[in-house]
């Protein structure tokens, strides 16, 4: 009996270990690209502007694999963004915490994101990247100037993150991996 | 008399080459040349003014020529580029009227060669070698000159014009009497300029029956006219008979004029004599302009000749409506004068579109400078809600438009990545105001936002303010600052490694390795040389150093009354208010700032 148990738990979770499908959005040269690579490779991969997208799949959290979508962020391209929406599990947003100037821009495109029908729920990890330079919004700063207190009807979380050296991207990983979770058991 | 010729379309950005046109101008003998474009309404007003003078001149020769001619417009090397107009209108048919050029036009005369754009000929046009030596020589200086260099063209010319006559409307009863100095014209692409006209016709006409209505039934010459005609010795008989009419000629988009409040264009027909101009529909009007302002056609030349069949329209009461204006637009600026007065900003700009200051050196602030002042989300914001309100491109060369991105491609050395030379680079940095490639871009954006802003000339929005600051610079007057010293160090080719761009880069921007050599510093305050306190911000001047007499370097901007040193200094962390902890046995003086406080790194 106990072993039969196992195997339905297994079934289980392996039914539960379909991809999540995770969108990476944010304004452009916020870090999108070279934090994909980073969670794939571990590497810092020389990026350029992403005209496009990039998809990996990753496994940052045992358990569980991520397939990421890191599209490019430029002014006309930012319209193109809601034909990724359709099932998406989660979303990564990544804020250039060096760029001041933007925050709002960014907070405008992220509630934009987060007003659609597709995107209702959808648990949000931002990351504010580019710790690192000098001047660098804090986390807090980041979550004012986001007005993410505003954002009611999800989970959401902002983690600090430096691309480069890879601090908090795993923190941030864990953490959108325990929202997927808890999201497909709540669905 | 004005002729036009148009025949600018979006496949034939421009057909008629300006030196024929001008030579054809010259040719004419008396006649100045200028380029309008009917479309935004360039220069259109100064052909009119131009045209009543004369007309005032050869009229009234004793009255004085105070009335000095207008310049005509002078070759400009780099054309314009007009958006993309609403081009769907429905008189928009084939020509000109929109897109990437102004059309040219001509004073006199400018014939249309090329029959394939169905912008008309105006072949009558050519006086005979006779009518030139009688006409008083009116031409501008300017025509002398454009006439040397146009002779090598003349061989070509002369066959042009012999396509021409072929072209001719031999039909016309009319043809003989144009190249007289006939009332005048009308060119108007504008309410203004169709009612001064109006007013000169009517001072200077004589109106002979008027009752007769539009036109006379018979084609002789009115008494009055024929004397006029003889004066200059020029017997013409045929179809100088309508005293009153000053123009006539067949018309496209008379749509347009009849529904009278959108006569869009409709100078086209008016100012060259007898233009024959297939309407979209493929059929030829045939318009006639009376001197008290109305505007009359028929379906064809004989309706006309009959005088039946006319429809009737007063100009009096009729609004032009110039595509992508507003109605009663006056406006002339031009695209060539936007750019100009780009370009005259340049002093102004060159430096507060630099604003790179290291400031972590300097301990301040890093977010307030210069740049980030002009391009402040909010900015941007305003702009997109303009274009979303349905006004986008309402104004020639403004905001987000292809003319903006072409003037900062065309700012020099923006042919070239400032950073490695690679050619047509697409990416531009707001704050450096140069175009790089995209993979020194790549690299821009890993330095920070403080100091470098990349963004994509195509993928981006470009409201105005920032084409402004990006054609301000360019990567000639960026470089000659950024690469002013480069101390023996071989700038990078488009095909060196990423990892060599990348310290170039760095060297360049981060570091600082290639600025000029630090000004002699006491110029920069006292002079208001904001340049020279830039290059010493970005040195790593101290902007809180206080004199013995507890003045800083604010007070001594202000003093020398330059508002945009006081705001940059503002804008680096300047105190408004000096610090007092001030050390006695070390207080130098404020002005010295840049000197003294110089912080090598």
């Amino acid at each position: 009996m106990g072993i039969l148990w196992a195997k339905i738990s297994e079934a289980m979770d392996a039914f539960r270990n379909v991809p999540a499908r995770i969108l990476m959005l944010g304004l452009d040269a916020a870090g999108k690209t070279t934090i994909l690579y980073k969670i794939k490779l571990n590497e810092n991969v020389s990026t350029i502007p992403t005209i496009g997208f990039n998809v990996e799949t990753v496994s940052p959290v045992k358990g569980l694999t991520f397939t990421v979508w890191d599209i490019g962020g430029q002014d006309k391209i930012r319209p193109l963004w809601r034909h990724y929406f359709q099932n998406v599990d989660g979303l990564i947003y990544v804020v250039d915490s060096n760029d001041k100037e933007r925050i709002t821009e960014s907070r405008n495109e992220l509630f934009g994101i987060c007003d659609t029908d597709e995107m209702r729920g959808v648990p949000v990890v931002v990351l504010a990247n580019k710790q690192d330079l000098p001047g660098a919004m804090s986390v807090s700063e980041v979550i004012d100037g986001l007005t993410l207190r505003k954002l009611r009807d999800r989970k959401w979380n902002v983690q600090g993150t430096n691309a480069l050296t890879g601090d908090g991207i795993y923190e941030s990983m864990h953490t959108l991996a325990k929202f997927v979770k808890e999201r497909r058991k709540g669905v | 008399e004005i002729y036009i010729s148009d025949a600018i379309s979006e496949s034939n950005p421009r057909v008629i080459d300006d030196t024929r046109a001008r030579k054809l101008a010259n040719d004419l003998k008396r006649c100045s040349y200028y380029e309008t474009c009917a479309t935004y309404g360039l220069n259109v007003e100064r052909v009119f003014q131009d045209a009543c003078q004369r007309i005032v001149q050869l009229r009234y020769p004793s009255m004085p020529a105070a009335l000095t001619s207008v310049p005509s417009t002078p070759n400009h090397s780099q054309r314009p580029y007009f958006p993309h107009p609403t081009s769907n209108t429905p008189y928009d048919t084939h020509s000109n009227s929109s897109q990437s050029t102004s059309s040219s036009g001509t004073i006199v005369s400018a014939v249309t060669p090329n029959s394939s754009t169905q912008s008309i000929n105006t072949p009558q046009v050519q006086p005979t070698p006779k009518d030139m030596g009688k006409e008083k020589d009116v031409r501008v200086e300017k025509e002398k000159s454009d006439k040397k260099k146009e002779k090598h063209q003349k061989q070509q010319e002369e066959e042009d014009d012999k396509v021409e006559f072929r072209e001719l409307p031999v039909s016309t009863p009319l043809s003989s009497r144009k190249s007289k100095k006939s009332s005048i014209v009308q060119k108007s692409n504008s309410f203004s300029g169709a009612t001064e006209t109006r007013q000169f016709s009517q001072t200077t006409t004589p109106i002979l029956s008027r009752k007769n209505s539009k036109f006379l039934k018979s084609h002789f010459l009115s008494p009055k006219n024929k004397g006029e005609e003889e004066k200059k010795g020029e017997g013409e008989k045929l179809g100088s008979g309508r005293v009153i009419l000053m123009k006539q000629g067949y018309l496209c988009k008379f749509t347009i004029i009849f529904q009278m409040q959108h006569v869009n264009c409709f100078h086209r027909a008016i100012c060259t004599r007898r233009v024959m101009v297939l309407t979209r529909s493929g059929r030829k009007k045939y318009v006639t302009l009376l001197d008290d302002g109305r505007l009359i056609y028929h379906p064809s030349l004989h309706d006309y000749m009959d005088d039946v069949h006319g429809k009737e329209i007063s100009l009096v009461h009729t609004t032009v409506k110039i595509p992508g204006q507003r109605p009663r637009g006056s406006r002339t600026t031009s695209s060539s004068q936007d750019t100009n007065g780009m370009s005259a900003e340049l002093n102004n700009l060159s430096i507060g579109g630099i604003p790179n200051g290291d400031f972590s050196k300097l301990a301040v602030n890093n977010n307030v400078n210069l740049g980030s002042k002009i391009e402040t989300p909010h900015v941007k914001k305003r702009h997109r809600r303009v274009k979303s309100g349905g006004l986008k491109n309402s104004d020639a060369g403004q905001g987000d438009d292809p003319a903006g991105i072409l003037a900062i491609r065309n700012t020099r050395g923006n042919n070239l990545c400032a950073d490695c030379g690679a050619p047509s680079p697409d990416w531009a940095s707001l704050n450096l105001g140069t175009l790089v490639c995209i993979e020194c871009s790549g690299i821009h954006r890993n330095l920070g936002t403080h100091l470098s802003r990349v963004r994509s000339l195509d993928l981006d929005e470009w409201p105005l303010d920032l084409i402004q600051v990006m054609t301000s610079i360019g990567n000639n007057v960026a470089n000659s600052v950024w690469e002013a010293n480069l101390k023996g160090r071989v700038k990078p080719a488009a095909s060196s490694p990423r990892e060599e761009k990348e310290k170039w880069i760095r060297c360049k921007y981060e570091s600082k390795d290639f600025l000029p050599p630090p000004p002699y510093v006491d110029i920069p305050l006292n002079q208001g040389n904001v340049v020279f306190v830039q290059l010493l911000l970005w040195y790593g001047a101290n902007v809180k150093v206080v004199d013995h007499e507890g003045r800083n370097a604010l007070w001594y901007a202000r003093s020398s009354s330059s508002s945009e040193c006081v705001e940059l200094l503002v804008n680096n962390g300047c105190p408004e208010h000096p610090t007092l902890p001030r050390r006695r046995g070390s207080v130098q003086p404020a002005k010295m700032m840049c000197l003294k406080n110089f912080l090598p790194v």
